[in-house]
């Protein structure tokens, strides 16, 4: 998949939706910005030039990925997932503040901390994802189809729990979302990304009440 | 009962080299997915190195350590060299270049070590005393002190690599990387690296096997194949990617070898290698991840 005359932009403290149909190029764009795909164009977090980071490096400056299909570590304890979350951090006691803290916010985790993550469930695993993503401590979480295997309930829990997040922490979110309708209900702008390409950028509320992308994303 | 503990004892003596050997199969196991099929030569490769040491006056046990660290180093050169640039996909080109690096290590001590003696086996030298009084007793059964040491020493890898896995950050980056690599990248672990430690562990613990099985086995280019077939089959019995798991699966493999061979007359020690290979067939029926391996436990 390749991605081209892609322009977007995010500014701090905000949650930034990108829509698109399957096959649009929203992973692959989200897998281009934490340097695991090769890239071109410039591409800066908080004035760095990351065009060209490596990802350990992307991870270390704030910027964390929630891949899509959770990328749970299967054989690591829920607890030990959350740990390789901190991997880039050296402050080890604020990591185990760190981690009671996402066992208040996703209980069922504190529930299965010894046991393997791949036993979880989808939802678990879900929250499980973007707990590990926040063990780093990024300023900008992207978050691939957090909706992706959820039942509707998990879904908007989830994306509750995201808006809180974000507004707890004072970070920046940017979600790519087929669930057109519960991820514009959070976020205060949105991209549309068709066949690799990119649109200029919408309010939420503007996109919802778009009869074309109603009828496209969000089915009524 | 006398004679079963004497038996299972004698076992043991060859089920602490499989269980090394898997060892280190296990290490890379673990970075690359695959088995490495030179492991045993690399081993081999390295008792002829800690002969050569020895030669030049450096005590055994000096040339031992010293031919650890060479594994180590030419372990992680080989990954970075020969096995990442095939991109850990190609199970083909994986198995061509371990069979391949099989072969050239073997040639290779062959030109350097034996050609001038038109092929003879070396002597190695003792670490330990091997006379005929050497050995401790236990429940009456002479455990010789070449074996005990080589126990020793494996107990103490195997110590080193659990403390390493189970409280270390490099160990659970290691154990990360092994379970989902994709993920361990997005978490800021440079895979690339854990692979060539991977690589290196499992050289460095045959860099230690070697020069301890020479000894028994003088040195040959041979010395290690009847070793390696066992160790895979530890190896898997145990869980490819269990250090423990083959550790005791290596142990094991050689007592019930030694066991059958002596109480079943008819298998004797023409038909014992095929006693670890039915034991293989059996365990993998009924547990296909091994004895103990991680079970791929996903739910979607």
């Amino acid at each position: 998949m390749e991605c081209g005359g892609v322009n977007l932009e995010v500014d701090e403290r905000e949650i930034v939706v990108i829509l698109g149909a399957n096959g649009a190029g929203k992973t692959t764009f989200l897998r281009a910005l934490s340097g695991m795909i090769p890239r071109r164009g410039d591409i800066h977090f908080e004035g760095h030039d990351i065009s060209k980071a490596a990802p350990d490096a992307i991870v270390r400056l704030g910027l964390a990925l929630v891949p899509q299909g959770r990328g749970t570590i299967a054989d690591l304890t829920v607890e030990d997932n959350l740990r390789a979350g901190a991997y880039v951090r050296g402050d080890k006691k604020a990591v185990y503040a760190d981690m009671d803290r996402w066992y208040d916010t996703y209980p069922r985790l504190a529930e299965r901390r010894t046991q393997k993550a791949g036993l979880l469930s989808g939802g678990e695993q879900q929250m499980l994802a973007v707990s590990r993503a926040m063990m780093s401590r990024p300023r900008l979480l992207l978050c691939d189809e957090p909706s992706l295997g959820l039942s509707p309930k998990l879904t908007s829990q989830l994306f509750e729990s995201l808006a809180a997040i974000k507004k707890e922490m004072g970070m920046t979110v940017l979600v790519v979302e087929q669930n057109a309708a519960i991820a514009l209900s959070i976020a205060d702008r949105g991209y549309l990304l068709e066949a690799g390409a990119m649109a200029a950028s919408r309010s939420a509320d503007d996109l919802a009440g778009d009869d074309a992308i109603r009828a496209a994303y969000l089915g009524y | 009962m006398d004679l079963f503990v004497a038996r299972a004892f004698d076992g043991l003596g060859n089920g602490v080299i499989y269980a090394f050997l898997a060892l280190a199969l296990v290490c890379v196991y673990r970075a690359s997915k695959h088995l490495n099929f030179a492991q045993g030569e690399m081993a081999m490769f390295c008792a002829f190195l800690a002969y050569s040491l020895t030669r030049i006056g450096i005590p055994v046990i000096g040339a031992i350590a010293i031919t650890a660290v060479f594994g180590f180093l030419a372990g992680a050169a080989l990954e970075r060299t020969l096995i990442r640039p095939l991109g850990g996909t190609d199970h083909y080109s994986y198995l061509l270049v371990t069979i391949g690096l099989f072969l050239a290590l073997n040639s290779l001590a062959g030109t350097i070590w034996l050609a001038r003696r038109g092929g003879d086996a070396l002597p190695f030298p003792d670490v330990v005393p091997s006379g005929p009084d050497d050995y401790v007793s236990v429940f009456g059964e002479r455990l010789r002190y070449q074996p005990l040491l080589t126990m020793i020493i494996l107990g103490v890898v195997v110590g080193l690599v659990y403390v390493l896995f189970r409280f270390t950050k490099l160990g659970l980056a290691m154990r990360t990387a092994a379970s989902n690599p994709e993920s361990a990248r997005l978490l800021g672990i440079r895979v690339n690296r854990i692979n060539s430690l991977g690589w290196a562990m499992g050289a460095a613990v045959g860099g230690l096997l070697g020069p301890l099985v020479a000894p028994s086995t003088t040195l040959t280019t041979a010395m290690m194949f009847p070793f390696i077939i066992y160790a895979v089959a530890a190896a898997t019995l145990g869980g490819t990617d269990s250090p423990g798991g083959a550790v005791l699966a290596g142990l094991l493999i050689g007592v019930i070898e030694n066991l059958i061979a002596s109480y079943l007359s008819f298998v004797g020690s023409d038909l014992k290698q095929a006693v670890a290979l039915v034991l293989l067939l059996v365990v993998l029926m009924v547990r296909p991840s091994g004895l103990f391996g991680s079970k791929r436990v996903e739910r979607a």
